[in-house]
This record gives C-alpha cells, structure tokens and sequence, in this order.
C-alpha cells in the first residue's frame, strides 16, 4: 500500500469499518510510514476537539417563552385531526341510525313484534323484576307507540355526525 | 415512565417542558452552525418546536424520537437557507462567513479553545460544515446522518472526510496566523 491508497481509505478506517487484508495493510502501512502516521494523528486529535465542544447554552427565558405557544399548537392540532377512534364511533352511529330506522320505518318492526319479545316484556308489570329491565319496557312501550320519536332520534343522530364529521374534516 | 414520546402525544403538560429541556441546546447547536444571522436564532428554534408539536401525530412509535426531532431541526433551517437565498432582500448576509463576522455574531464570549474551533468550523463551505456538526459535535451516526439529510452513506463519509481535511488545513493556517 502507498500513501494515495492510504488517504482514499483512512476515514473509513479511522470509523473502524474495514476488515480483513485491507484493514490490515492499513495497519501495516500506519506503523511503516512516518507521514501517514502524523497526518492519522491528525485526524484523531481534530475529530475528538470537535467532539469536545459544548453544546451551547440556551437563552435565559427561552423554555418559557416557548412553552405556551407549544400548548397552543397542541390544542389546535388536536381538534383539527379525527383520530381513528372517533372516525369509527362516529361510523357506528351512523350505522345505529340507520339500523332503528330500518327496523321500526321499513317494516322490521313488526318482525320483532312477531317474536313475541316486546309483547312479553310490556306485560311485565313494573315491581316484577329488576329495575333496568322495567325501565327497558317503559322505554319500548313508548317507542311502540310513537314511531315517529324513533325516526325523529335516528335522523337527528345521523345528521349531527355527518356535520360533525365534515367539520373536523374541513380543517385539514 | 412512559416514554416521552406517548407523553407529548397525549398532551401532558410536563411532557412540553421536557422536551424543550431535552432538545434545545441541541436544536440551538445546529441553527448556530447552519444559521449565522444571530438575530433570529431563537425564532427559529420555537419554529421547530411548533412542527416538532404540529407533527407528532405522525411520528411512528418504532422511529428514534431524537432522530426525529433532529430531522424535523435539519429540514426547516434547510428549508430557511433556501426561502432567504432566493429572496434578493437578504442577498447581503453572506453564503460563508469571513472569520471575523462569526466572532463578532456569538453574542456571549465562549471559552478560548472551543471558540477557536468553532471559527475554523464555521469558515468552511456548509456542505461540510453541516455533516461535520452532525457526525462529532451531535454525535450521530453516518447511519442517521444518510437518513436525515437523504444523502447515500458514501456521500456523507466523503465529505466528512474533505471537511476534516479542511479543517486541518485552516487551523494549521490559524496556527501559523496566530505566531505571526
Ligand atoms: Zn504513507
């Protein structure tokens, strides 16, 4: 090895990346050649100043000064970004929505009724059983009787998801 | 502890200071070797603390929040240098600062041997000087230092390796200069 092939290879040598016969001609040449040897120095003591050197000192005040703007930020990023949680929840009230909707306004209704669950359940009179499940009758009975509280609910849950989804859509 | 990363994304509020603790001598380090106008150096580092903030939903759990952060640092003073190069206005502040304008610019006295240093790493052309910065005052690895600038691994080692030489050839100069 000569001194030109020396210097090409003596950064990747100096990160400790070379192996084999190669490597080992740089070590032969290091401890041969008086020159290399200086200029490998060299690059040794300037590559370990360099490291030396003090990261600076940050501006007196500067982590209170930056603080609120980065709580700012924060919360603006927040609303403005659905997360995918909330894409799926909105999802599936749509989707709820649009069940009763289908149940109750396209006949399913009736199917339920045909099962005999409600009518079991709108016999119980209340004292009968457990306290959810007379207030689950209560609410039945009601919504057997007024159709229309069903749709009114159904409609109103699926356009106040879409708008809200829009919303938070329109700021990206 | 839960890492800092999930802290930042769920919005604690002892999460900010510690990043800004964590990160700001770092993020001033590279504005002040990559930046010489002093005037605007703590803008740019609260500018980089809001992408770091804007961004984090993005940020993936299996990256290195350190090599992140540092990336996001690299690409907005980048992205600077750029949008003041091709404004005609700032064409006076200069590309490669001449050796007195960086002593004058450090605004507090630095202690002899790294001020002396830092002259001679700031007097040689950016494209070194910046690798440089990353590989031994930042300590990153050639790796990270490929992934953050999107140079090949070979780009990076070669001029590492001019700008060492550079560097030996100023200080061998200041040498000489301070005899005189
Ligand atoms: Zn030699």
């Amino acid at each position: 090895m000569n001194c030109k092939e020396f210097d090409n290879w003596v950064y990747s040598y100096f990160e400790g990346e070379l192996e084999g016969d190669l490597k080992i001609s740089m070590d032969k040449h290091l401890a041969d050649c008086e020159r290399c040897r200086r200029e490998y120095a060299a690059l040794k003591s300037l590559a370990s100043s360099l490291s030396s050197i003090k990261l600076p000192e940050v501006p007196p005040g500067f982590i209170q000064r930056t603080l609120p703007k980065l709580h700012i930020t924060y919360n603006l990023t927040q609303q403005s970004k659905p997360t995918w949680k909330m894409f799926w929840l909105i999802a599936a009230s749509i989707l709820f929505g649009g069940l009763i909707v289908g149940v109750f306004y396209l006949g399913g209704f009736a199917k339920l009724q045909n099962l005999g669950f409600i009518d079991k359940l709108m016999k119980i009179s209340p004292g009968e059983l457990g306290s959810w499940q007379v207030y689950l009758s209560i609410f039945l009975k009601v919504l057997v009787q007024n159709p229309y509280y069903v749709m009114f609910i159904a409609i109103f849950i699926s356009v106040t998801s879409i708008l809200w989804i829009r919303k938070k859509l329109a700021y990206n | 502890m839960e890492k800092l990363e999930s802290r930042l994304k769920n919005g604690k509020p002892e999460a900010f200071r510690e990043l800004l603790e964590e990160y700001s001598p770092m993020v001033f380090s590279l504005i002040d070797r990559m930046i010489f106008d002093r005037t605007i150096r703590e803008d740019l580092a609260q500018e980089i603390f809001i992408k770091v903030i804007e961004n984090l939903q993005s940020f993936r759990e299996d990256s290195k929040l350190s090599t992140w952060i540092y990336t996001i640092t690299y690409r907005h003073l980048i992205d600077h240098l750029r949008r003041t190069r091709h404004d005609p206005m700032e064409k006076t502040e200069s590309l490669e600062p001449t050796m007195s304008l960086s002593t004058q610019d450090h605004p507090e006295p630095l202690e002899g041997q790294r001020n002396a240093m830092l002259k001679i790493l700031d007097a040689i052309p950016e494209k070194y000087r910046i690798v440089i910065t990353m590989r031994y005052l930042h300590e990153r690895s050639i790796k990270d230092i490929s992934r953050i600038t999107d140079l090949p691994e070979g780009t990076v080692k070669v001029r590492i390796h001019r700008g060492l030489r550079l560097l030996r050839k100023k200080s061998h100069l200041m040498e000489i200069s301070n005899e005189l």
